[in-house]
């Protein structure tokens, strides 16, 4: 696991990514956690916040640099 | 070390609050569920510990996760019956149960089948693998050049499937149409057989490589009324010297007749004999008994021998040497060629070493037949073959 996050790491070399896929949403390296609501997610990335809104938000993996988050992802907005 | 991950059960009425706590207190969760008003969460079990120190939430062990889970859940004797399993599997299949050779032809087929078994490659016998179906491939092809082709041992599933493909030769007469018979080598003429052509030397007559001995011109008053293919045999006394060198003291091994089993395992880095010897003296023979996983097993059967160090009288070796002398010569001759006579030219021993040089005179076949081409009419070449 060490050697694929150092692999990842090297090959991605950015400061903070989201993936944006059907159901889901992940984001890598964010930097807090503004707000955690069902129809509502703020997360506090370098430089902006980023608010998601969709139905039946829930959270299915969540470590310190990396979130999951599930639900009927409606949009998603950057906000500097 | 492999980390132990456990799923927590929580019951909560807010559950982004509790995942909120979690984050604060720099908890990773590795998977959520959420079923009515539970959550299950998936934590390190080296942080249930600081998960169990958040207020307000009361947490419970629910289940293992990963290989842990598998381990809990499946009993050893299950997982014991999987290995065996995979092992009864992977032996049966390195037997073969049915060898199928394709060809149109029934001794053909028949030939192949028979070198086949001969080889270990028969029904309820143990695979063979790549390197040695390839030798056994290019043992069939060299015996039988003249019958086969090509042949391929494919391993399908638990059978051979074995495809010839039949050497057909066109019978053309490569014969030369007009031959001499020239010397090989320099010699006195012993005798001459000839068979067809002319006789242009006689017995006792010395002849040089590459000399005429039976000419294809066939002659009448000097001038060349046919030509034909020379045949014949000339023998003639060659002349050879030849050294040999031999150590006066030697090691005799001679068997005692007890023998002990043992068994080997060999790979590619490693070589262990299975039992401890218990011979102090021995020889061995190897035979292979199987592949597995990589391994090669051998039958070992230890000999016990009685080494003892003897040494040759000055006698003996040089009649020892004269004798390997012999074997060496003898080696290159083929009837009715042979020894006339050996000469001891020099002896001399050095550090236990007996140095001899010998002197032969060999009868030995000097026949070689030379093809030539003759000139037309019209000045070009006659080089026409029959063919059948």
């Amino acid at each position: 696991m060490h050697l694929y996050k150092t692999m990842k790491n090297f090959l991605l070399d950015q400061d903070y990514y989201i993936d944006i896929f059907q159901d889901f949403i992940h984001v890598f390296n964010y930097i807090d956690i503004l707000k955690l609501e069902e129809t509502k997610v703020i997360l506090d990335m370098p430089n902006f916040n980023l608010e998601i809104k969709g139905q039946d938000l829930v959270v299915k993996r969540l470590e310190k640099k990396e979130i999951l988050i599930q639900g009927t992802i409606e949009g998603v907005n950057l906000k500097r | 070390m492999i980390k132990k991950y456990i799923y927590l059960k929580c019951k909560i009425k807010n559950k982004n609050r509790l995942l909120l706590k979690l984050y604060k207190n720099n908890i990773n969760v590795y998977d959520i569920i959420y079923k009515n008003n539970e959550i299950y969460i998936k934590v390190l079990e080296s942080d249930e510990a600081k998960i169990n120190k958040i207020y307000g939430y009361k947490f419970y062990y629910y289940s293992d996760s990963g290989i842990f889970k598998l381990k809990k859940e499946i009993p050893f004797i299950q997982i014991l019956e999987i290995i065996m399993f995979i092992f009864w599997v992977n032996f049966f299949s390195s037997f073969i149960y049915e060898v199928q050779v394709i060809h149109s032809n029934k001794d053909i087929r028949e030939l192949v089948r028979l070198n086949l078994e001969e080889r270990g490659i028969k029904r309820l016998n143990l695979k063979k693998d790549f390197n040695e179906i390839e030798q056994i491939k290019e043992e069939i092809k060299n015996l039988y050049k003249d019958q086969i082709e090509w042949l391929e041992i494919e391993n399908v599933g638990m059978k051979y499937i074995v495809r010839i493909e039949e050497r057909i030769i066109n019978n053309y007469d490569n014969s030369p149409q007009y031959c001499h018979i020239v010397a090989k080598k320099s010699g006195v003429i012993e005798s001459i057989v000839a068979t067809e052509g002319e006789v242009l030397v006689h017995d006792g007559k010395y002849v040089t490589e590459g000399e005429i001995l039976i000419s294809g011109e066939i002659l009448k008053d000097t001038e060349i009324k046919n030509n034909v293919c020379a045949t014949g045999q000339v023998l003639a006394e060659v002349w050879y010297t030849t050294k040999v060198s031999l150590p006066l003291n030697y090691v005799d091994q001679q068997y005692t007749g007890k023998k002990r089993l043992n068994l080997r395992v060999k790979s590619d880095t490693f070589n262990y004999k299975i039992f401890k010897s218990r011979l102090n003296n021995y020889v061995e023979e190897e035979q292979k008994l199987f592949d597995f996983f990589g391994l090669s097993f051998y039958k070992i059967t230890e000999r016990e021998v009685i080494s003892e160090n003897e040494s040759y009288t000055m006698e003996e070796g040089l009649a020892k040497a004269q004798e390997l002398a012999d074997e060496k010569v003898n080696l290159k001759l083929q009837e009715p060629e042979h020894i006339k006579l050996r000469k001891v030219l020099k002896k001399s021993l050095n550090n236990s070493t007996i140095d001899v040089e010998l002197f032969y005179v060999v009868i030995e076949d000097i026949t070689n037949q030379v093809e030539y081409q003759i000139e037309l009419k019209d000045g070009s070449l006659d080089d026409t073959r029959n063919t059948n």
